[in-house]
């Protein structure tokens, strides 16, 4: 079988588009998203009156003139990985003023777009054949696992062991060890290495199995990120990188030795690493760029065929 | 209120600016002045013109380059740099090749200069101060490099091994010592004066192994006799200067070495902080060079130091068997220690200095290991260049690649096999060659990567057309004056080959080269009608397209005079590596070849084994 393996696309729409096309492009059977589909941002396109907006991205000022540059605006930013959300002054300043609103809102636009991504979806893999899973990492709020659930074709994987084809299954988690950020989906080492084992104990054959984890093991180069200050600045213009991976993902790979392992949250992490007959990769992400990073993978009875990362 | 444009939400990779301060220590020590300023200072004994002018031209032209660059860093960060920008935008090969000789193979030259740089301004001076003579001198002989070079592979190697964590530290340190060292050594030019200089110079040479007697009179006649015709520091004799230029952009070209840092959900202030961070490092060390050559002339003597420069090297490269008055390499920052004349205070000023070196060796490798790693993930290199050894966590393999051949060229270099002695400055050539293939897509960029381009910070950077359409008209205007002199240049080269009776390497050579002038010019014609297309359609220029416009220029002024060598006014070949220096047009050569023939050859394999190598770079259609 021949699989492909995206991750961290962060709420850009042009990535899910893409990961969607990506069966038909690289002729694979089964499409694998690692954790992370959601956005990290809201940018207000904030009225100015009649047909004038204001909306800074990326520190830029623009001012849009009618709903034809409006929509182009809401493209751009959907594709960066950020919801667009057209607003007035009045909302913005409540938006600032009264606790709870901005969460109210960040729910609204994540739910909203991922429910637009598995009507795309749907109506994209409806008829091919094609297997689409995806799996929730530590940056998505719980509350998009019903809205995926509830798709025709797109099947969430959290905690749950799949079985791809005859040889091989797939366990699977978007549960990270703990970031500087307090996430979601992370807990202590300890309780992510149970987690862990609990979701492999139900593997029939682990050393045939892929292990889709979010965290890549600790060490494995595939983890390398800016060390941080204590005030969230990267260290010495971020040239000092550091392994910010998970020990208990690393402890399963070593133990159980599986065929693969799928990993992301590290976007600068891109790259491969053999633990002796486990390969284990992270594609990286490049999001923002609307570009997707991904693996072309082809699996074979008791190996790894073929390979080849891809920037699509 | 009205300044609210973002919402975040909790989420991990949101980190706060990064310091522009430490960005510029990194570029700082790229664009060294200390190891490669004054290395290359003291290969311009035979050039007319001004240094001051040299230095500030190819500065000005550099700022051009750090636009590019920190624009396209902004644009399409964590991307890879050069070999996915070229990829992405131009061509995989393209981008394959050029990324793999610019950042891996010419590398492996650039650890014999590492090599000398250590020997002539760390070794020898420290050893000899320390009172061993024998051994300091032992350092400048064929033998004496090789080992230095040897113990450059040995200190980076440490220094993988280590990793980028500590590495960054050790710079920092660094960066503060060299900064301390130079300002005594500042300090010490300033308040010493000429005829101290010249006496302590005579007492304290023999300690350096002169003979003794009037040894500054011994180096200026040495110098003399050399050829040395370096020009006064005023006049800036800007016209007569421009032929400084190629060769001081081996030091004054890196301030993008390593810079792809980028933060998620901020933009522009990411684009101005790399900009700034590299753009202070061109401004701080072009002030700082020509404040070192103001005080050199002011202390040591203009004329003297360049005399020194052209008694060492003359004999260096063999044109005498006179070995120089003072055989060791004239190093300004030792020449200043000499106003002390106490060992103690010369050794630890020395060592100072020293660190400058010490906080720039470690990047040798650390880009070549990346583009080895890059290649290797990209299924360009086997699986196995890639593993890293786990005891001492180091990517074994790859430095092996690095390692290995850099000791080979740094035999041929040491031992002047081939004349690989003159083959310097083929460690910019390349490197050259590689920025102008990145420079080239950032000018097309916003319109070959348009949905990237559109998306990024830079995006809404632009310039007014009218302003577009002059650097448009004027790039356009030295395309054809570029495309003339080479010509020209070539058309004299070629009709004197007869005359002299070239061999047939020299043939092949120059019609190599012929061939190339012609494919430079259907390049430069192409991106003026691609950038005219472009601006007459969106009616915009940005500013990433107007900055390659005048960079490209730039760099192809470069290449043309590093390949047709034009001679100085004195006859000699001006930069000794292109059409007349046969050995380095084949060693470069080389290289191109050997990259194209990995790629060509590990893309037909991958073909083979089933893997569609043709789709790493490309992009997904949406339908």
């Amino acid at each position: 079988m021949k699989l492909y393996f995206a991750t961290d696309v962060h709420g850009s729409e042009v990535c899910w588009k893409k990961f969607l096309a990506a069966s038909k492009f690289y002729e694979v059977d089964t499409l694998v998203l690692g954790g992370d589909m959601t956005g990290k941002a809201i940018i207000p396109i904030i009225s100015q009156g009649g047909d004038d907006y204001k909306v800074t991205l990326l520190e830029q000022v623009t001012i849009l003139h009618g709903k034809e540059e409006v929509d182009r605006m809401v493209q751009t930013i959907q594709n960066r990985g950020y919801y667009p959300y057209v607003t007035d002054p009045d909302e913005v300043q409540a938006l600032v003023s009264t606790p709870g609103r901005q969460d109210a809102l960040f729910m609204e636009q994540v739910l909203k777009t991922i429910q637009r991504w598995m009507d795309y979806a749907d109506a994209k893999l409806a008829g091919t054949g094609i297997q689409c899973f995806v799996c929730p990492g530590n940056d998505d709020v719980f509350e998009i696992d019903p809205v995926i659930a509830a798709s025709k074709y797109v099947r969430s994987l959290e905690g749950e062991v799949v079985t791809l084809d005859e040889h091989h299954e797939m366990a699977n988690s978007g549960w990270s060890n703990p970031t500087p950020w307090n996430t979601h989906r992370e807990e202590p080492e300890e309780a992510l290495l149970k987690r862990l084992e609990d979701i492999i104990s139900k593997v029939k054959n682990p050393s045939q199995a892929i292990f889709n984890f979010h965290a890549p093991p600790f060490g494995s180069g595939l983890d390398e990120a800016p060390e941080l200050t204590k005030d969230l600045r990267p260290a010495y213009a971020g040239r000092s990188m550091i392994p910010v991976g998970s020990h208990a993902v690393m402890k399963m790979i070593d133990k159980y030795q599986p065929l693969l392992g799928l990993h992301g949250h590290i976007h600068e992490g891109k790259g491969t690493r053999k633990y002796k007959k486990t390969l284990c990769v992270n594609p990286g992400s490049m999001y923002e760029q609307g570009m997707l990073n991904g693996l072309v993978i082809e699996l074979k009875p008791q190996k790894v065929g073929n390979y080849l990362l891809t920037t699509g | 209120m009205s300044d609210v444009s973002l919402f975040v939400r909790k989420a991990s990779g949101l980190v706060r600016a990064w310091s522009v301060f430490d960005a510029f220590i990194y570029s700082t020590f790229s664009i060294n002045l200390i190891t490669l300023g004054l290395f290359i200072f003291s290969y311009c004994y035979y050039f007319g013109g001004s240094l001051i002018s040299g230095v500030v031209i190819g500065a000005i032209f550099t700022i051009f380059e750090v636009i590019v660059y920190a624009s396209l860093i902004s644009a399409m960060p964590r991307a890879g740099g050069d070999y996915v920008w070229q990829s992405r935008i131009l061509n995989r090969a393209i981008g394959f090749i050029l990324a793999v000789t610019g950042w891996w193979f010419i590398l492996w030259l650039w650890t014999p200069l590492y090599g000398q740089m250590l020997t002539y301004e760390v070794y020898t001076p420290l050893l000899a101060i320390a009172g061993f003579k024998d051994a300091a001198l032992w350092f400048l002989t064929n033998t004496g490099q090789f080992v230095g070079m040897a113990s450059v592979c040995l200190i980076v190697f440490i220094y993988i091994a280590i990793g980028m964590k500590w590495y960054a530290r050790i710079q920092k340190f660094c960066f503060w010592g060299g900064l301390v060292g130079l300002a005594i050594v500042f300090g010490l030019l300033l308040f010493g004066n000429h005829d101290t200089f010249v006496a302590n110079y005579n007492s304290m040479a023999p300690m350096f192994g002169a003979q003794g007697g009037d040894v500054y009179a011994a180096t200026m006649q040495a110098g003399a006799d050399a050829g040395t015709v370096a020009g006064p520091l005023f006049p800036l004799a800007i016209g007569a200067s421009m032929l400084l230029v190629p060769m001081l952009t081996f030091f004054n070209l890196w301030p993008n070495w390593g810079s792809t840092l980028y933060g998620e959900v901020r933009g522009a202030s990411d684009y101005k902080r790399n900009f700034m961070g590299m753009f202070m490092a061109i401004v701080v060390t072009t002030v700082g060079a020509v404040i070192f050559f103001l005080l050199i002339g002011k202390t040591i003597g203009w004329d003297f130091y360049n005399n020194s420069n052209g008694a060492f090297w003359n004999w260096g490269f063999g044109y005498t068997t006179t070995p120089p008055p003072l055989p060791i390499w004239p190093y300004p920052a030792l020449f200043a220690t000499f106003l002390v004349k106490s060992p103690a205070i010369m050794f630890i000023v020395v060592l100072l200095m020293s660190l400058w070196w010490f906080g720039w060796s470690g990047t040798l490798f650390l880009s070549s290991t990346r583009v080895i790693f890059a290649a290797a993930i990209d299924r360009m290199l086997p699986e196995w260049v890639s593993k890293i050894e786990p005891r001492t966590k180091t990517p074994l393999f790859a430095l092996l690649l690095m390692v290995i051949p850099a000791l080979i060229i740094s035999y041929l270099y040491a031992f002047k096999i081939f004349n690989f002695n003159t083959l310097a400055l083929d460690a910019t050539v390349v490197i050259a060659i590689t920025f102008f293939g990145s420079t080239v897509a950032g000018i097309i960029m916003p319109w070959r990567a348009k949905d990237v381009f559109d998306g990024s910070p830079i995006a809404k950077y632009k310039v007014p057309i009218w302003l577009g359409w002059i650097v448009t008209i004027a790039y356009g205007l030295f395309s054809i004056y570029l495309i003339y002199i080479s010509f020209k240049y070539g058309w004299s080269v070629l009709s004197g080959l007869s005359a002299v009776a070239a061999g047939g390497t020299t043939w092949f050579v120059v019609l190599m080269l012929a061939i190339l002038t012609i494919i430079n010019a259907v390049i430069l014609i192409w991106i003026f009608f691609h950038v005219v297309k472009g601006i007459t359609a969106s009616q915009a220029m940005p500013v990433i397209t107007l900055a390659g416009l005048i960079f490209l220029g730039f760099l192809d002024w470069l290449l043309v005079m590093w390949f047709w060598d034009p001679q100085t006014a004195d006859g000699i070949a001006s930069y000794a590596i292109g059409w007349s220096n046969v050995n380095s047009m084949i060693f470069m050569l080389i290289n191109y070849i050997v990259a194209a023939a990995i790629y060509f050859g590990f893309s037909a394999y991958r073909r083979r084994q089933g893997i569609q190598i043709e789709k790493v770079y490309k992009e997904i259609p949406v339908e």
